[in-house]
């Protein structure tokens, strides 16, 4: 009863000097760390891959998908949480909806048993947002700086808002067609191209004379499943936007796309991997090569991995940036981005690279702290918008691949 | 100036913690901390890691809970096992050695 008093072993040998003590102390401490930090990714890592990629994050998905649909049908919860996102940044809120309304399109396609209620919970968000987006106006999902000068192109539009919404617009009519949003979908993609064809580099603003890489890589997959669906062709002006982006929008350091630039091309931002990984994802459907490349140098630029976790930089080693609230709080010294960590699952997802892709959810096991409450996951250190890309990057696959079969592949039964 | 910091190091150094048993002490006492926060439920208060802003007017107060429940947890996580390990080996390095033993009386002598 005496073990704190003294210390062990006293009885058959006297007690070593306190000296002596503290360096055994501290060469045993330093031991014991250099076993016990390598090992730890073990006790967080997913089990070992099953046999296919699909049926790994199943499990995942069917989890993170319950907690969502429940925040969209037990109303006191989604106040809660869209207020606690809109108070750091209005487009969490709406971009929430957007990755939600991709993860249900995916996960209608794939299981069509569930497509019935997949496509119940689109047609809400999407109305929804579009009835908010007509009563409160485009300024309710951006953030406030956008209404501090008029936009360069006239009237303002932002194509943040145009290019999400037509997203997911053709995303519901992939899954089932419905008549009432094919005219807003279509009229929204006019309007997109219009103000990408309008601006020097075929880019259209995001916020006044600031246009993201994110926004227009998003507009174009919308703009290329509508081609899908409604049988027009953009493809020569895929082509133009290709030939430009290389030539104007390519940081020569990394050969990234750069993350923002004014509308005459000048840029603002460098790569950034709050960018970047989705911009790549977005550029599969437009050019499969320069995607692959551009996710290939972002993995090399961006991802890291360290004692088996997975993490991802918002800047090249070569660019310094600021911290803001797309990279979210960045420890520093490594340089892990919760904001850039959270897409590169989509880029890992996207580009079948399993071996980052595994070590990216050691580390969400590890550091965002899980929460699992009757069969509902969320992640307490994310937010519903962080949830929504985990969720998209882990179901993600059969919107695409609709989208590149061959005509000929498509007939077939 | 190293004798005078040396001689910190031991004066300030609590004599039952500098010991294998006194690891163990501590490992246990991290676990305990932890197992606390997470009862009274600071998970939820960790959303400011992705840059979410606690609400309200005490805003600030919840960012307590969230950073108290992650030091906590990383002593769980990470110090924790160590200090456990470390005091297995501790207590191999202080185990007393064969050649340290008084010799054996032989018979006779």
């Amino acid at each position: 009863m005496n073990t704190m008093s003294e210390p062990i072993f006293t009885a058959r040998k006297p007690a070593a000097s306190l000296r002596k003590r503290l360096i055994l102390g501290a060469v045993s401490l330093v031991a014991a760390t250099a076993v016990w930090l390598p090992c730890v990714h073990f006790v967080f890592r997913p089990p070992l891959p099953a046999a296919t990629h699909e049926s790994e994050v199943e499990p995942l998905a069917g989890r993170l998908i319950a907690e969502q649909l429940h925040l969209w049908t037990d109303a006191e919860s989604r106040q809660r949480e869209l207020a606690k996102m809109r108070v750091t940044n209005a487009e969490w809120d709406f971009m929430g909806r957007t990755f939600l309304v991709l993860a249900l399109a995916n996960q209608g396609l794939r299981h069509p048993e569930q497509k019935g209620a997949c496509l119940e919970v689109m047609d809400r968000i999407i109305d929804e947002t579009l009835r908010t987006e007509q009563e409160r106006g485009m300024y309710h999902f951006l953030m406030p700086y956008a209404r501090q000068r008029p936009f360069v192109v006239q009237p303002p539009r932002s194509l943040f808002l145009d290019g999400e919404i037509a997203l997911m617009l053709a995303s519901r009519r992939l899954v089932a067609e419905k008549q009432a949003y094919r005219g807003p979908f279509r009229r929204r993609v006019e309007e997109m191209v219009w103000r990408m064809e309008a601006g020097p580099v075929l880019c259209a603003e995001s916020y006044p004379d600031e246009c993201w890489m994110f926004c227009n890589s998003v507009a174009l997959a919308a703009v290329r499943i509508g081609d899908h669906l409604d049988g027009s062709d953009h493809a020569a002006f895929f082509h133009r936007w290709l030939e430009r982006a290389k030539e104007k929008l390519v940081d020569p350091g990394t050969g990234l796309l750069v993350s923002s630039f004014s509308l005459n091309g000048r840029p603002k931002d460098g790569p950034e991997g709050s960018s970047i990984w989705m911009t790549a994802h977005c550029l599969q459907l437009i050019d499969e090569e320069f995607a692959a490349d551009q996710y290939r140098r972002a993995r090399n630029e961006l991802g890291r991995e360290l004692l088996g976790f997975g993490y991802a930089r918002e800047w090249p080693v070569s660019w310094e940036g600021a911290i803001d609230v797309d990279s979210g709080p960045v420890l520093p010294g490594l340089g892990i981005s919760p904001g850039s960590s959270g897409l590169a699952f989509l880029g890992a997802r996207a580009f079948d690279d399993r071996t980052y892709f595994r070590r990216l959810q050691t580390s969400l096991d590890f550091a965002a702290f899980p929460h699992e409450r009757a069969g509902r996951l969320k992640y307490c250190a994310s937010n519903q918008v962080g949830d929504a890309v985990l969720l998209y990057a882990a179901v993600l696959g059969p919107l695409w691949d609709e989208v590149r079969r061959t005509p000929a592949e498509a007939a077939r039964p | 100036m190293m004798d005078r910091a040396k001689n910190l190091i031991l004066a300030v150094a609590p004599r039952r913690l500098v010991t294998p048993c006194g690891f163990v002490w501590a490992a246990l006492a991290l676990c305990l901390l932890y197992a606390v926060c997470h009862g009274l439920g600071w998970r939820e208060y960790t959303g400011f890691l992705c840059g979410s802003a606690p609400l309200g007017e005490r805003a600030a107060l919840c960012l307590v809970p969230g950073i108290v429940y992650v030091v906590a947890y990383l002593g769980f996580v990470l110090v924790a096992p160590i200090l456990v390990l470390a005091s297995g080996i501790f207590a191999l390095l202080v185990r007393p050695r064969r050649w340290d033993r008084p010799p054996r009386e032989v018979a006779g002598d």
